[in-house]
């Protein structure tokens, strides 16, 4: 009896580690691809010498706090076949109410 | 005369042209704006635009060539005004993008951009796993969001067929397929990473 709850606690276990380690939800599974140096956490280097050290020094950011047009390619990667959008950015309130279907 | 006018005439035709050349290109540098776009990161920037604010389009790519990491590049002769600056890099996985708002370009600034792994969007493709089922909506909101938002795919995608979607703002995000028949697929708190392409099979 007790080798029975043994198996089935340890099986329990290992099957919820195996959901958290591949980030399966709700029968799908979800695959994580770094661009390469990112995934070895190296943070490359530049050489700024010929920067002007009386420069505005601003950073690029990713949020889309505009919607410009592009009228030029969206893409550039991948097969040609793989077909590309861009997101559409969320607007408070747009949309079919979250709750109800939420387990949260 | 005609000797003494000529011997005039030529220096003073040839000042004129070597002024005239020497104004030429709308004005001397301390006219114009210069930004020193700094790539830091770990992508090759292929793309760099630039758009006065109140321009509803992006324009045109203005850097001449590929910017490769640990590179840098100088844009000249930007003439004064604010304006909105977005990147594009190519990535082995997708393309990702990263953004700059209200740059205020004066007479002789120089503003260095720089660029870093944190500065770009990352990216989400739905894969279709099924034999026979189509998915006809994609949905997909930051995990705090109260409603679902606009379908994000703009055509069916079909069983074994899958749709890339770019341009996500680092976070945690919920994502629900709609399929042709059956129940609908959610997703909660799927993480999407700067530089990074997440890939949810959806069966």
């Amino acid at each position: 009896m007790n080798q029975t709850k043994s198996i089935f606690y340890i099986s329990v276990m290992t099957s919820l580690m195996i959901m958290m380690c591949l980030g399966t939800v709700y029968g799908g599974s979800v695959t994580v691809q770094h661009e390469d140096a990112l995934q070895q956490g190296q943070e490359v280097g530049v050489s700024t010498n010929n920067v002007n050290r009386d420069d505005n020094q601003l950073r690029l950011a990713p949020w889309r706090l505009k919607d410009k047009t592009d009228p030029g390619r969206e893409s550039s990667t991948g097969s040609p076949s793989v077909r590309m959008e861009r997101y559409k950015p969320y607007q408070e309130g747009e949309g079919e109410r979250k709750i109800g279907s939420s387990p949260k | 005369m005609k000797r003494k006018i000529w011997k005039w005439f030529v220096p003073l035709y040839m000042a004129v042209v070597i002024l005239s050349f020497g104004s030429c290109g709308g004005g001397s540098d301390a006219d114009q704006g210069t930004i020193v776009l700094i790539n830091n990161s770990v992508v090759t920037i292929d793309g760099f635009y630039l758009a006065p604010v109140d321009q509803r389009s992006w324009g045109s790519n203005i850097l001449s060539g590929s910017l490769f990491s640990g590179q840098q590049t100088s844009i000249v002769d930007i003439y004064p005004d604010v304006y909105d600056a977005k990147i594009r890099a190519m990535g082995v996985y997708s393309d990702y993008f990263g953004y700059l708002y209200d740059i205020p370009i004066g007479a002789g600034s120089r503003y260095a951009l720089y660029v870093y792994d944190s500065s770009f969007t990352g990216s989400l493709e739905i894969r279709n796993n099924t034999a026979g089922a189509s998915i006809i909506a994609v949905y997909v909101v930051p995990a705090d969001a109260s409603t679902w938002g606009v379908n994000q795919i703009s055509s069916a995608i079909g069983p074994s067929g899958l749709r890339h979607l770019t341009d996500f703002p680092p976070g945690l995000y919920d994502v629900k397929v709609v399929w042709n028949f059956g129940p609908d697929s959610v997703y909660y708190d799927v993480k999407i990473d700067s530089l990074t392409l997440i890939t949810l099979n959806v069966n």
